[in-house]
């Protein structure tokens, strides 16, 4: 698996997993996917019972209304219906008898039930299939027993099993308790459908919850309410990880509605990612603060006002985003510490080249704020703890709270609730592991409710960074020599979990003298997966380098790149690397897509655009899917940039299970990427974040989008996740179109601090 | 403090302080959730109700200024025709992505859509621009309104 | 022979012309140097505080009388608002450090905590009172009057001491002064003995016997104390008061202090006594004004302080002041504009303004100026949307204003980090068209002008 893909510790979890399988008794089979997905038939108390349970995933009444189980939580990505509907495609049920489920955490047995990393649909792809395929021959098998034919004469398809021979036909309905007490068939042994015959992968269905959110009626996690339920609010350092030194707790405690004031000692935070396992969890234990309990948040909330803390002084009380840019300054001076590739010799190469591009880069630290600020429900009795949590990481949530409450995992259940929003927000767990505490000692349960400024400046920020490049071209204005020092942030040894480049990122591997060489910022910010990791961030440096690249070989950028992609190293470019769910990086599948766009976008015709404006381009390989989008803009006089188009072509393989899900995904990347691009920052002054709420973290309205125009480019490959690829590409392709519409490069995020007037 | 004020036709008695924000009255002294937090200070519209079909942001009203005003919630919004026009456009467009928006989105939008039967982007513009959508579901919407819109004209 | 006559007739002219010029001059200097002083418009006998027999205009009010020496020291230590330039943002109180931007560079307030080596730790009361009185520091240094000595001159020696006795009070801070950047001849401190002789009175207050104690007492506040001239008169020649336009406003730092005469159209002549009294003591009048930049911090380090005594006594004064008219002062609107008409209405006014209105602003502003979700957000009739040069709108936009007096305090946030001057002066120009009297015609360039001064 390419190494900026991997943000969690899925892969870990999916290979440690044993399997469950009644049948066989053999233990994994070739895939060790399956091996995830225990697949137990059980029957609920008898044959009378109104529902059956069929494989972990789907009960069917006699009434043959079938629901499946959503194994993967829903941030608006589209999980819970296309998981179920890959799993409904192969069951054979017609879609309008379905109804759609959350699971709750089922401990691993559902796999990992993590959703992130764009990982839901190819990592559900097959084992989803299978256990539907498996459900489907359960009901052939119960109407062959009761036809008393061969099972093989047997076919089943919306929602019924056919004995063509003797024209007879059984519905689910009819079948589902006889089925539900037959033997699981193994999954390696079920036929798969015939992928041309889909007739609901491929579909727009919309998400059942649509209904209820138009009316108020769906629940979020905040929405959710438990008798006996106290509400709080938590207040934790302005400097990252003080302790609370002393507050003023009595004041508040004859407040409206107070029932308790507690201060809680946090832990330190120490993890970094070793650099051989870069996706190792996010340092989310409890941290310290005050917690204010009431009857009703606002109560809770009005009283924080009054709150008085004097907080410890941390080693880190004194960082700014100023001493920051000062240390990359310095560090570039010197001579970098580590390495993370090399091949050839980039600074004989530099030395050679007919021509050098140097050029300095450099991105803020940017936070996910979610519509839905972070909050949980927990109710702690008697050494369980159940919670309702708008999470995208229910295991390790599981696993952060049995740690900080010293419990066996085995207490803990959690109920995933749909979230306003996650964008890898949810990955961590640290307000679950909040509400567990405060409840333990309040003895009651609680939900935990964080405003906008604690969301914004808790957040598990995406890393900054800071890069010094050059690169060189011979006289045909090819690329010989890149050169990268990059300065990123460490807490320890390692660097901030997605802070570095990848070896394997492009164009490594396609430059015959390549460095990529690194040093390190000490710092003590949280830092967490954001929307594409890593990519999201690299992709603007690279991308706008190698379009300065072009414009000093004088070629067209998107020729540029094609070259470029045309020409890898031996050895590289052949989709090695890859991993369970795909393969790695396909220098022609983005060729596919960057010609694609290329005539979408009427990207010939560009230089008879009106002054001051123009298109750039960018491509990207993120989370196993490709994208090359083209930006038009117009820059005006005084600076401002107005995003006028869009085109972007993607490939993320063969199926697009729900296609106005997909488009949506597109689109939705397309606005996030441009707000980070054009005005997002999270800066640090005296050691404490300066931003505060939508003021001055600045999110796109209606009145500042695009048009967005755009296509999906199919090719043989399984199908991969869209709510990542598109993002990366966005601020390296406004960037390119700033320079084609102005004549400036913007070299630092955000655009904003870029004086573009005339 | 006690209060009575009006919601979706309906009249509640509220013991509160007078500083509450209706918001809070809503979801946590009356048990409406469907209006939303998100900012809590008027930046971001998720909190949009309509206050005698004007849309207010609940977050920064207090209860004590709330008066005889008759407040619509998104609970509310489809007991009439345009309201459940609304919401049947924003499902036939698959305007929702999370959701979490949205409630105050047609809040906003119906009430444009009151106001306005025929709705200029300007006009879209100035009514819906303070409803932050996080997820980018802006076209949508805007495709939903013109759609309500043309739905109106026939 | 014609050597002789040419060189006579070429002198005499130029000595006319010199000393025409040096008469011209003097007349000059004379009259900025022989202008009013801050009280000279109130008629009447003046006696020196110790003759005036009545309630002593200076020193603490009644509720006060029979507090402790440092507790007085502390009050009137406000009233003089000492804080706010003697303190830098994020700084400790008192330690100096803010930066003052002017015409001829930059200067930096001193620390005034008790400390000995970079504080006041080492003043004699004779150090204090020159110092306050005569803008004279420690070791014979000459102050400048960014320090308004020509304003606290006024002040009591017993007051002074007071407040000396409750710097003394404080813990002492270790802030080395931070050197003044400024230009010559503005950086040669011997020359401000000119300018304290040619403006500084060097005279304690002394009442007007017929106005009563309570013009008295306000007038004392104001001038000696709360030195609202500095601010709110404008500047002569030699950067001075001058006080022929007394209260008629000025610019500081880049907001502007607004006409606080009676005039009726351009000052406060509209507000009720309840008005002034009010915005003095929280910083909000209703339908007139909301304080912000520096009036905020006066407001929160030093009138919100005050005894509503004092605050009465302080109207009382401010309405005797003569009326002077600010001529680019519209008279405010009081109208609200029309709700929000779609078609027409929609396309009106600054295009780029209007984008960011609709989606950062009708939130909490509404769109006919009468705020349907906070009173403390109602634009119509304010002072500074009827400003047409839109210059304290374009900074309450960049920086945002904080009122303190509720337990949730309504806030307008600050816009100014990811909102461009572009959109600053946009959204500025459509809210002085939308609810103003006259619409403000700001520019990027004027916006940045602005963010550079504050």
């Amino acid at each position: 698996m390419p190494e900026q893909s991997s943000d969690f510790d899925v892969c870990h979890a999916v290979i440690s997993r044993r399997s469950f399988l009644i049948v066989s008794g053999t233990v994994g089979g070739g895939l060790l996917l399956t091996a995830s997905f225990p697949i137990v038939g059980k029957s609920a108390a008898g044959a009378d019972a109104a529902e059956h349970q069929l494989t972990l995933y789907t009960r069917v009444a006699a009434s043959g209304a079938v629901t499946i189980l959503a194994p993967n939580p829903e941030v608006g990505q589209g999980a819970k219906t296309s998981l179920p509907m890959v799993f409904a495609e192969e069951f054979g049920v017609v879609w309008k008898d379905v109804v759609i489920e959350m699971a709750d955490y089922l401990g691993g047995k559902m796999g990992s039930q993590v959703s992130g990393g764009s990982m839901s649909t190819p990592t559900s792809w097959m084992p989803l299939r299978k256990a539907g395929a498996a459900a489907r021959q359960m009901m052939i098998n119960a109407a062959a027993v009761s036809w008393k034919v061969p099972a093989a004469e047997c076919s089943a398809a919306d929602g019924m099993v056919t004995h063509a021979a003797s024209n007879r036909t059984l519905k689910y309905g009819e079948l589902a308790a006889k089925a539900a007490m037959l033997p699981v068939p193994d999954p390696n042994t079920v036929t798969l459908k015939d992928e041309s015959r889909f007739s609901i992968i491929g579909t727009s269905i919309i998400d059942p919850d649509k209904a209820r959110i138009v009316t108020g009626a769906q629940q979020f996690g905040i929405d959710v309410k438990v008798p006996g339920m106290k509400y709080a609010v938590f207040q934790k350092g302005p400097v990252f990880d003080a302790q609370v030194g002393r507050a003023n707790v009595e004041d508040l405690k004859s407040m409206p509605g107070v029932s308790h004031v507690l201060i809680l000692q946090g832990a330190p935070r120490v993890l970094e990612a070793p650099p051989d396992k870069p996706g190792v969890g996010i340092d989310d234990g409890l941290r310290g603060g005050v917690a204010i309990v009431a009857d009703t948040w606002w109560r809770a909330q009005r009283a924080r006002k009054r709150l008085e803390v004097e907080w410890t002084e941390t080693p880190h009380s004194q960082d700014s985003t100023a001493g920051f840019d000062a240390q990359a300054d310095a560090l570039f001076a010197e001579e970098p510490t580590g390495k993370v590739r090399i091949d050839g010799d980039a600074d004989e190469a530099l030395k050679r080249a007919a021509k050098v591009i140097r050029a300095r880069y450099a991105y803020p630290f940017i936070s996910h704020s979610p519509m839905e600020p972070q909050n949980c429900i927990a109710s702690y009795v008697d050494g369980k703890v159940e919670l309702w949590a708008p999470t995208q990481n229910p295991g390790s949530g599981r696993n952060g709270i049995a740690k900080a409450l010293g419990l066996p995992v085995e207490n803990i259940t959690i109920h995933m609730i749909r979230c306003g929003g996650g964008f890898g927000r949810r990955l961590a767990v640290d307000y679950m592991i909040e509400a567990a505490v405060i409840s333990r000692e309040i003895g009651a349960p609680v939900k935990v409710l964080w405003t906008r400024e604690d969301d914004l400046q808790h957040d598990f920020y995406r890393p900054a960074g800071y890069h010094n490049l050059a690169a060189g071209l011979d006289a045909s204005g090819k690329l010989t020599a890149w050169h990268d020092h990059f300065v990123g942030f460490a807490r320890n040894e390692n660097f901030a979990r997605s802070a570095v480049p990848g070896a394997e990122v492009f164009p490594a591997g396609f430059v015959p003298n390549y460095s990529l060489k690194t040093s390190q910022i000490k710092f003590n910010m949280p830092i967490g997966p954001l929307r594409a990791p890593g990519d999201n961030a690299h992709a603007y440096v690279l991308q706008s380098f190698i379009d300065e690249c072009a414009e000093a070989a004088g070629q067209d950028p998107i020729d540029f790149q094609i070259q470029l992609l045309r020409h890898p190293l031996p050895g590289e470019g052949t989709g090695k690397g890859g991993g369970a769910y795909g393969p790695g990086f396909m220098p022609e599948r983005m060729i596919v897509v960057l010609e694609r766009v290329r005539h979408m976008s009427g990207w010939a015709s560009r230089g008879s655009l009106p002054p001051r404006t123009g298109m750039g381009v960018a491509c990207y390989w993120s989370h196993m899917g490709y994208a090359a989008q083209v930006h038009q803009v117009r820059v005006e006089n005084d600076g401002s940039v107005i995003p006028q188009k869009i085109w972007i072509a993607t490939d993320v393989g063969k199926h697009i299970i729900n296609p106005t899900n997909a488009e949506h995904q597109i689109q939705g990347a397309l606005i996030d990427g441009l707000s980070a691009a054009l005005w997002q920052e999270i800066t640090l002054n005296k050691g404490r974040v300066v931003q505060n709420n939508f003021n001055d973290y600045r999110l796109l309205r209606n009145v500042n989008i695009p048009s967005i125009e755009q296509a999906f480019v199919k090719s043989e490959h399984a199908p991969t996740g869209l709510g990542e690829p598109a993002y990366p590409s966005v601020a390296p392709a406004l960037c390119n179109a700033i320079f084609a519409a102005c004549g400036r490069r913007v070299r630092k995020l955000p655009v904003h601090a870029t004086n573009l007037k005339t | 403090m006690i209060f009575n004020i009006r919601i979706n036709g309906a009249v509640h008695s509220v013991d509160t302080e007078e500083d509450t924000p209706l918001l809070w009255v809503l979801r946590d002294i009356l048990g409406m959730t469907g209006t939303k937090f998100g900012c809590g200070m008027a930046m971001c519209g998720a909190c949009t109700v309509q206050a005698d079909g004007s849309p207010i942001r609940s977050c920064v009203l207090a209860i004590k200024d709330v008066g005889n005003a008759e407040i619509t919630t998104i609970e509310g919004i489809g007991a009439s025709e345009l309201g459940k026009k609304v919401q049947q456009a924003w499902l036939a467009l698959d305007v929702p992505q999370c959701g979490y928006c949205q409630g105050g989105q047609i809040l906003a939008a119906t009430a444009l859509l009151a106001n306005s039967p025929a709705p200029t982007d300007a006009d879209i513009d100035a009514a819906m621009a303070g409803n932050i959508c996080r997820c980018g579901t802006y076209t949508r919407i805007r495709a939903a309104i013109k759609q309500v819109s043309a739905s109106l004209k026939s | 022979m014609n050597a002789k006559f040419q060189h006579g007739s070429v002198v005499r002219p130029i000595l006319w012309t010199l000393g025409i010029i040096a008469i011209v001059g003097l007349v000059v200097v004379g009259y900025e140097v022989f202008g009013p002083k801050p009280t000279d418009f109130a008629a009447g006998k003046r006696v020196t505080l110790e003759a005036y027999g009545e309630a002593d205009p200076s020193g603490v009010p009644a509720e006060l009388k029979a507090a402790g020496n440092i507790e007085r020291g502390e009050y009137l230590t406000r009233a003089a608002d000492c804080a706010v330039c003697h303190t830098a943002k994020d700084g400790e109180p008192f330690a100096g450090g803010r930066p003052f931007v002017l015409p001829f560079g930059t200067m930096y307030s001193t620390n005034i905590t008790p400390d000995t080596e970079t504080g006041i730790g080492t003043y004699t009361d004779a150090n204090f009172l020159d110092a306050l009185h005569r803008g004279i520091g420690r070791g014979n240094t000459k102050l400048y009057p960014a320090m308004p000595y020509a304003s606290y001159t006024y002040m009591s020696d017993a007051d002074a001491l007071a407040i000396k006795a409750y710097l003394f009070s404080l813990k002492p801070v270790r802030a080395p002064a931070t050197p003044n950047a400024l230009s010559f001849p503005f950086n040669q401190r011997w020359l401000m003995s000119f300018w304290s002789a040619m403006f500084n009175e060097n005279k304690r207050f002394e009442p007007v016997v017929d106005r009563g104690a309570d013009w008295n007492r306000g007038a004392y506040l104001v001038e000696a104390m709360g030195h609202c001239g500095e601010c709110h008169t404008p500047r002569n020649l030699f950067f001075a008061l001058n006080n022929r336009e007394k209260f008629t406003g000025a610019v500081q730092a880049g907001w502007r202090a607004y006409n606080i005469t009676p005039d009726h159209a351009s000052g406060v002549g509209a507000w009720s006594d309840a008005d002034l009294a009010h915005y003095l003591s929280v910083g909000h009048a209703d339908g007139r004004g909301t304080a912000a930049g520096p009036m905020g911090e006066a407001i929160d380090e030093s009138l919100s302080h005050l005894k509503s005594g004092d605050i009465a006594a302080m109207v009382t004064y401010l309405r005797s002041v003569p009326r002077g008219a600010s001529s680019d002062l519209a008279e405010p609107k009081m109208s609200p504009a029309p709700a929000l008409q779609a078609g027409s209405d929609a396309e009106q006014g600054d295009h780029r303004g209007k984008q960011v209105y609709e989606g950062a602003c009708a939130g909490c502003h509404g769109w006919t100026g009468i705020s349907p979700v906070i009173p403390l957000a109602t634009l119509t009739g304010t002072r500074s949307v009827n400003d047409p040069t839109g210059n304290n709108v374009a900074q309450v936009i960049i920086a945002g204003a904080q009122r303190h007096y509720a337990i949730d305090s309504d806030n307008m946030p600050a816009f100014g980090s990811t909102y461009s001057d572009a959109e600053i002066a946009g959204v500025a120009n459509y809210v002085t068209a939308r609810y103003g009297a006259k619409a403000s015609d700001l520019t990027a360039e004027s916006v940045a002008k602005l963010r550079a001064a504050d």
